[in-house]
């Protein structure tokens, strides 16, 4: 899926499914998440959920999960806010959405998460894009 | 002085110390960063950029920002160097953000995914005090244990 902004071109090349961004810092994550709210606003047909610590209550995200089918779904800063319950409503998405989470230790969350997610960001561009590493598959064969 | 490292895995230990800080993006809006050469650098490397003047840096593409657009590990380190008294969770910081802190830094932080490899970064630092969970331990080899 590729999308025109107009200060950048954002391109999304994963399936469906629940994906982490990566364990270290400063790899454009929050930029990302940035990028995806203009993306809601200048794109208003497709089904976008971004969220992050503080800017919802967790019935009001349950109940835009409960009440929505969304195509993009990014979950910043996710270490510090998640729970079960909203796992629980998010894997019910992932059939259907692309769902990223800002997530380091994967022991953090109980949804079972497909692969890792990179980013790739040059001048007017940004890719998002699935990425094998043996060190996160060692990690998930782990738990 | 000696330095100190306080490491704690048990949030029973922090959540209700007045100087725990959760939210290290609102600590980083509210309170100053104290700028050496040292905090340049956590900005060169954890998020490539370049330290600009006490309110903007210059992103890896060259652009200038405001700091509020600092990774949040970054703003996590900055916080702790600038203000070593709180103790500050670390879950959000990445695992370069481990590297850097446990390598250079000292401070207190809560970080529940603390593995004993991690710790293989305290190696080389000589007369540095560590403390886990609320214990001192004698040597590296004994927080290790503890893990």
């Amino acid at each position: 899926m590729k999308y025109k902004l107009s200060n950048c071109l954002l391109e999304i090349d994963a399936q469906p499914g629940v994906y982490s961004l990566g364990q270290n810092s400063g790899t454009g994550k929050t930029y990302l998440f940035n990028l995806l709210k203009q993306l809601r606003s200048a794109y208003q047909e497709l089904k976008i959920l971004v969220a992050s610590y503080g800017d919802f209550t967790e019935e009001e995200l349950i109940n835009r999960l409960t009440s929505n089918k969304y195509d993009i779904i990014m979950m910043d800063r996710y270490e510090i806010w998640s729970s079960e319950l909203l796992d629980y409503f998010l894997y019910k998405q992932k059939g259907d959405a692309v769902i990223m989470l800002d997530v380091k230790d994967l022991n953090n969350v109980i949804l079972e998460i497909n692969g890792k997610l990179d980013i790739k960001i040059i001048p007017g561009e940004v890719k998002v894009s699935e990425y094998v590493d043996t060190t996160f598959r060692r990690q998930a064969c782990c738990r | 002085m000696q330095q100190s490292i306080c490491l704690y895995t048990n949030s029973e230990m922090v959540k209700d110390n007045p100087m725990y800080v959760l939210d290290n993006e609102a600590f980083f809006a509210r309170y100053p960063v104290v700028w050496d050469e040292f905090s340049k650098s956590i900005i060169s490397e954890i998020d490539k950029g370049t330290y600009y003047d006490n309110f903007t840096f210059k992103d890896r593409l060259g652009v200038k920002l405001y700091n509020s657009c600092l990774s949040t590990g970054a703003k996590t380190l900055l916080n702790i160097y600038s203000h070593p008294e709180y103790i500050f969770d670390f879950r959000e910081a990445g695992d370069n953000c481990i590297e850097l802190f446990l390598t250079r830094m000292t401070g207190s932080i809560y970080i529940p995914r603390l593995q004993e490899s991690d710790l293989f970064w305290l190696k080389g630092r000589k007369s540095l005090k560590i403390s886990l969970n609320g214990i001192w331990c004698k040597d590296f080899w004994e927080v290790a244990d503890k893990v």
